[in-house]
């Protein structure tokens, strides 16, 4: 047990995308790659690497730009990794996101079996994650990337998303979005919510004792898994004109609008969160990263009159809500680096316009069961937690058309019904974010 | 790392688990003796509200309290929170109870989740009298009844439920 002492994080070894919240302005695209030829793929892996910063570097080696790379679990057998270190792996990481849909609630319309091709297959290897404050600095060190794997037959680019922050600065819904981070122990990075004690870094880098006060189980050889992390990336479409015409269909005003909105998400879309500005939005208060995330729900708003229980932000991170019950939240958090893809709707449109929008959603982790998966399947898809089984996260959850959100309210709560499917998942697939030792290892020919 | 496969039979929002070991020979009386004393701790009932997700368990010692059962129901799935309990006082109890229990690494040990799925097994059938009432929602409702009930007591009620809206109250204030 290492109670009372913080383990030094070797930040030199942890890719820096783990540790960094993303820029802003951000654009970003993310590539995945198929290896055909192992020599080809590791060649690859070699060129890359120095491009990765890791999270100790205040500049990147690409100057403005930020590189990522990760396996999936597939990749690395493409690599030539032997099967006793691909089976250390966790089980779901090998059985891969599409395997896991029925704990995702990947069902009707985000079943794999709608998924855009190549998510769901076998042929994601490799992810190339690129990030730069402007999209010329990023066409630059595309560009540079091409020719480096041009020249290798032995790997293919079958899949790119563009992603860029939207010029309001929001997520399509119209919300502020990224607002909360844990803080980790020994990243020198602070969280985002002074009232939160920095959690372990074995809850996000494997290597490192975790919140249960252990050292938990790393893919083995030792090289290869520690200051790894593994990430679960998602393409969610968002329905902004479903959702626009939700919330015009059970309201009566702009104001009241509003409201709603904020009841769903628990922030108001400026990013002032609930618990702190019940009545009203508050742009200061959201706008304001010393405060928007300053907040807990236990001793002040116990039965969600301010937040309610049923929203989104209170199921992604319950905080203190279960401070009397035995269900510790802090092994399942998630440190998120989301990035929204495709244009605005215009304003005021309430019809869809066909033109595919959402958010490239990433879960970076220790555990892809006990955070990414256990947050999915327990407080995103069903509210048993919050005594009302059949009901789901209003903005991200699985609806179909008939889903409730209990708002509770004085003297009588207010109940939305009929909520359907705003967010749908396209496609996604587990990766292994390696250490930069690690991937000096995966590169080097054996 | 191996999985082993969950082990219990779904009846609308809840699990049945159930367990089967053998007690160490010799521990037949501590075991017992453990077991008693959890239960009889002022602070189990806490525990189970903590819980909150627990509809009933019982430990069950028989061939002459060389085998333990222990059975119960959870709402949802037991092994998402079986790492959380483990770090409370339900996890003590755990802990002190299967410790006289052949093979139990422990309750914070990773394997104990494995322990516990080897030793379950799934119930051939599994009935619930309310299949889709969750914990909570028991008590939500128990306490909505106790105030109704206490709203029938007062003189004025009779008069208060014939208002429009109350009628699926009404009907139910006769008996």
């Amino acid at each position: 047990m290492t109670q009372g002492v913080t383990t030094l994080l070797e930040l030199n070894d942890i890719q820096s995308g783990v540790l960094r919240p993303r820029q802003t302005p951000y654009v970003a695209t993310y590539l995945l790659l198929r290896i055909d030829d192992q020599a080809d793929g590791r060649e690859l892996l070699k060129r890359l690497t120095p491009a990765v910063a890791s999270a100790a570097d205040t500049t990147s080696p690409l100057g403005d730009a930020w590189v990522m790379v990760a396996l999936s679990s597939h990749g690395l057998q493409a690599l030539g990794v032997p099967q006793a270190s691909l089976e250390s792996f966790s089980p779901e990481f090998q059985q891969g996101m599409a395997a896991r849909a029925e704990e995702l609630g990947d069902v009707g319309e985000n079943a794999p079996s709608h998924w855009e091709r190549p998510f769901g297959t076998s042929q994601v290897h490799l992810a190339i994650a690129a990030t730069a404050p402007d999209r010329p600095h990023l066409e630059q060190l595309l560009s540079r990337a091409r020719q480096a794997h041009q020249q290798l037959p032995g790997v293919a680019v079958i899949y790119r998303q563009d992603c860029a922050q939207l010029p309001t600065g929001r997520e399509h819904f119209g919300f502020r979005d990224g607002i909360g981070q844990p803080a980790i122990e020994g990243s020198g990075l602070t969280g985002s919510n002074p009232q939160e004690v920095p959690l372990k870094a074995g809850e996000f880098v494997l290597g490192y004792p975790d919140e249960s006060g252990m050292l938990p189980p790393i893919p083995q050889p030792e090289v290869l898994g520690r200051n790894g992390s593994y990430v679960a990336f998602r393409k969610l479409h968002q329905d902004v004109a479903a959702f626009r015409r939700y919330l015009a269909a059970h309201s009566s005003s702009a104001a009241e609008q509003e409201w709603l909105a904020a009841k769903m998400v628990g922030r108001w879309r400026s990013g002032a969160p609930l618990a702190r500005s019940p009545e009203h939005d508050d742009p200061e208060l959201g706008a304001d990263p010393k405060r928007n995330n300053d907040f807990l729900y236990y001793d002040d708003d116990p039965k969600g009159f301010k937040c309610p229980p049923g929203s989104h932000i209170r199921r992604m991170n319950p905080r203190d809500h279960f401070k009397h019950e035995a269900v510790q939240v802090n092994r399942h958090r998630l440190v998120r680096r989301g990035m929204s893809y495709g244009p605005l709707l215009t304003e005021g449109v309430l019809e869809d316009d066909g033109v595919d929008r959402g958010i490239i959603f990433i879960f970076v982790g220790a555990s892809l069961s006990r955070q990414f998966e256990f947050v999915q399947s327990e407080w995103v898809n069903q509210g048993t937690f919050i005594g009302v089984p059949a009901e789901k996260d209003p903005l991200n959850g699985s609806n179909d058309g008939t889903g409730v959100l209990t708002i509770p309210k004085q003297p009588i709560r207010q109940r939305l019904i009929g909520l359907p499917q705003f967010v749908t998942n396209r496609g996604g697939e587990y990766f292994f974010v390696p250490g930069l030792r690690a991937l000096q290892w995966l590169a080097d020919a054996r | 790392m191996a999985q082993v496969k969950r082990k219990g039979l779904r009846s609308g929002v809840a699990t049945e688990f159930t367990v089967f070991t053998n007690v160490l020979p010799g521990h037949e009386q501590a075991a017992r003796e453990t077991i008693e004393r959890a239960t009889h701790d002022p602070r189990r009932g806490e525990a189970v509200q903590e819980i909150g997700t627990l509809h009933e368990a019982r430990f069950v010692l028989f061939d002459n309290d060389r085998r333990l059962m222990f059975c119960s129901s959870f709402d949802g799935t037991w092994d998402k929170y079986i790492d959380d309990f483990a770090a409370t006082y339900i996890g003590t109890i755990f802990d002190a109870v299967f410790s006289h229990c052949e093979g139990f690494p422990g309750i914070k040990d990773p394997r104990a989740k494995d322990w516990f799925m080897n030793n379950a097994r799934e119930a051939v059938a599994y009935i619930s009298a309310y299949p889709d009432a969750s914990v909570k929602q028991i008590w939500k409702a128990l306490a909505v009844q106790n105030a109704f009930q206490q709203v029938l007591d007062n003189p004025a009620a009779e008069q208060a439920l014939k208002a429009p809206a109350l009628k699926p109250l009404l009907e139910q204030a006769a008996t």
